[in-house]
């Protein structure tokens, strides 16, 4: 089974679609390959960050949440389909305590492997307000704000592909990295705002 | 013996001529920031505006072995993305979307190819985000791209803001940081050097003037070509198609446009942060050079 497969496979039981047998089979696989778990939690992080609407808790506290489940719940996914999911909710709560514990335990959630430049000291302990932004904003025109009130976005264009691969593929070969993605986040195919401009056959 | 006087003007000459313009400037915080992308970690959180509105995104970066992306929108719809060398994840309630990762080499830096689509000027001094951060402006010298401000900060390197500006002066996008967290270590400088403009070979149509191929896939019949004038990106597509039109599609959302041009059953998609009209067009050549 390749590594593709087994992700597929990874994806489906977390969306509890993967058959019992081959739910079992990869609790098992889940437990001996390292990286497979680590997958396995980061996208668990990413599916609770939208539970918690929008609190993406940093990797490096997934880790020790890891960590901790680790030394807590071992073994948390038994080889039974039955039992399957009661391992995955006895880990799930687990983890939940362990990052309960690391959130409130700790004295900061910035780990240690992330200080700043000395010089940037107060953006970590000062609140960040909307002042430190405010001269730096230069408001649409009013034209852009109406034309996004009378032109309701239309929803599920065959071109909204279109539009992901080309943030994802700008985000890696790109010069401006990271902030090329932030598009493909922040305006999906179906968000509620937005102006799309169809200009229609064209006789050429 | 030398006057003290004119030992001093000989110093205050030295000290003008070793002084880098602020082009110069400009050029190498840009080569900084580019840099930095691939060597330095980070957390925080941007607001993006976009037509009359703003989100807020909670991002991660690691970069090099085993690096990854990870973003979660904090203001309207839930959604989320994580990117590592193998794949996309893309999560929004009650749907999860999985792409191949579109891993590319980014081209080497080139002051040139910059420095001839834009006027560089490294303008000013902010604080953004706790950060201080110099103000780069990539004034465009032609119609076919979009002026661009960016905020850098001078000692990480670290891209703070980018704006995309019409040609009226006006703010067509912006990026900001509110919240960052640096890892002080830094990752071996794996900037990738493939060299910009590498695969020309059988490009079917000449490019907007300043820009250069510098990533192509092709899966299925279906290319795509990245192209960079070293700040904007373009992607074109060229795909067969079942159905025979002749149809001229345009969409935009942002700052991005898309021109889609079919002619007969062959398509051309132009996508980028660039204005319409330089979609369009390439769409329009692109489709006719398909058709030839």
């Amino acid at each position: 089974m390749n590594d593709e497969t087994v992700r597929e496979q990874l994806s489906s039981l977390m969306d509890g679609e993967l058959a019992p047998d081959s739910a079992r089979f990869l609790s098992k696989r889940l437990g001996n390959d390292p990286e497979l778990a680590a997958t396995w939690e980061r996208w668990h992080c990413l599916r609770d960050s939208l539970r918690q609407q929008g609190t993406l808790a940093p990797v490096d506290l997934c880790a020790r949440v890891r960590e901790a489940v680790t030394e807590e719940s071992t073994p948390a996914i038994e080889p039974i389909s039955g039992k399957l999911w009661r391992g995955l909710a006895g880990g799930a709560i687990a983890a939940s305590v362990a990052a309960v514990a690391l959130m409130f335990g700790q004295t900061a959630l910035v780990p240690d492997t992330a200080k700043p430049p000395a010089a940037a000291t107060l953006a970590h302990v000062a609140a960040v307000t909307t002042t430190d932004l405010t001269p730096n904003w230069q408001l649409s025109p009013v034209a852009d704000r109406q034309s996004y009130l009378l032109a309701p976005p239309q929803v599920g264009s065959e071109f909204d592909g279109y539009f992901v691969e080309h943030g994802l593929a700008s985000g890696s070969a790109g010069a401006l990295g990271i902030v090329s993605y932030v598009p493909v986040v922040a305006m999906p195919a179906t968000r509620e705002g937005g102006d799309e401009t169809r200009a229609g056959s064209s006789p050429r | 013996m030398m006057k003290p006087l004119a030992r001093l003007s000989w110093v205050v000459l030295a000290l003008v001529a070793m002084s880098p313009s602020r082009a110069g400037d400009a050029l190498g915080l840009l080569a900084a920031a580019q840099r930095a992308q691939a060597t330095r970690s980070f957390e925080g959180v941007v607001v993006f505006m976009h037509d009359g509105r703003f989100d807020a995104v909670r991002v991660a970066h690691r970069p090099g072995r085993g690096g990854y992306e990870q973003l979660a929108t904090l203001s309207g719809m839930p959604r989320a993305l994580f990117r590592d060398a193998r794949e996309v994840r893309i999560e929004s309630p009650g749907r999860a979307q999985r792409l191949p990762a579109a891993v590319f080499a980014a081209p080497a830096f080139d002051s040139a190819r910059v420095g001839a689509s834009y006027r560089l000027d490294d303008v000013a001094e902010e604080r953004i985000a706790g950060f201080n951060a110099r103000i780069v402006d990539a004034v465009a010298r032609d119609a076919l791209r979009h002026s661009q401000r960016l905020w850098i900060n001078p000692d990480n390197g670290l891209l703070m803001g980018v704006a995309l500006i019409g040609p009226r002066r006006e703010t067509l996008q912006q990026v900001m940081f509110t919240s960052l967290v640096v890892d002080a270590r830094q990752q071996a400088d794996a900037v990738a050097s493939t060299s910009a403009g590498a695969m020309p070979g059988d490009l079917p149509v000449a490019l907007p003037a300043g820009f250069q191929l510098v990533a192509e896939r092709s899966i299925d019949g279906r290319r795509s070509l990245m192209l960079s004038d070293g700040l904007a990106m373009i992607t074109l597509y060229l795909e067969p198609r079942s159905d025979s039109l002749d149809r001229l599609t345009t969409l935009r959302r942002g700052a991005t446009h898309l021109a889609s041009r079919q002619l007969g059953q062959q398509r051309a998609v132009v996508i980028g942060e660039v204005p319409l009209a330089t979609a369009v067009d390439l769409a329009n050549r692109a489709a006719q050079a398909l058709n030839d």
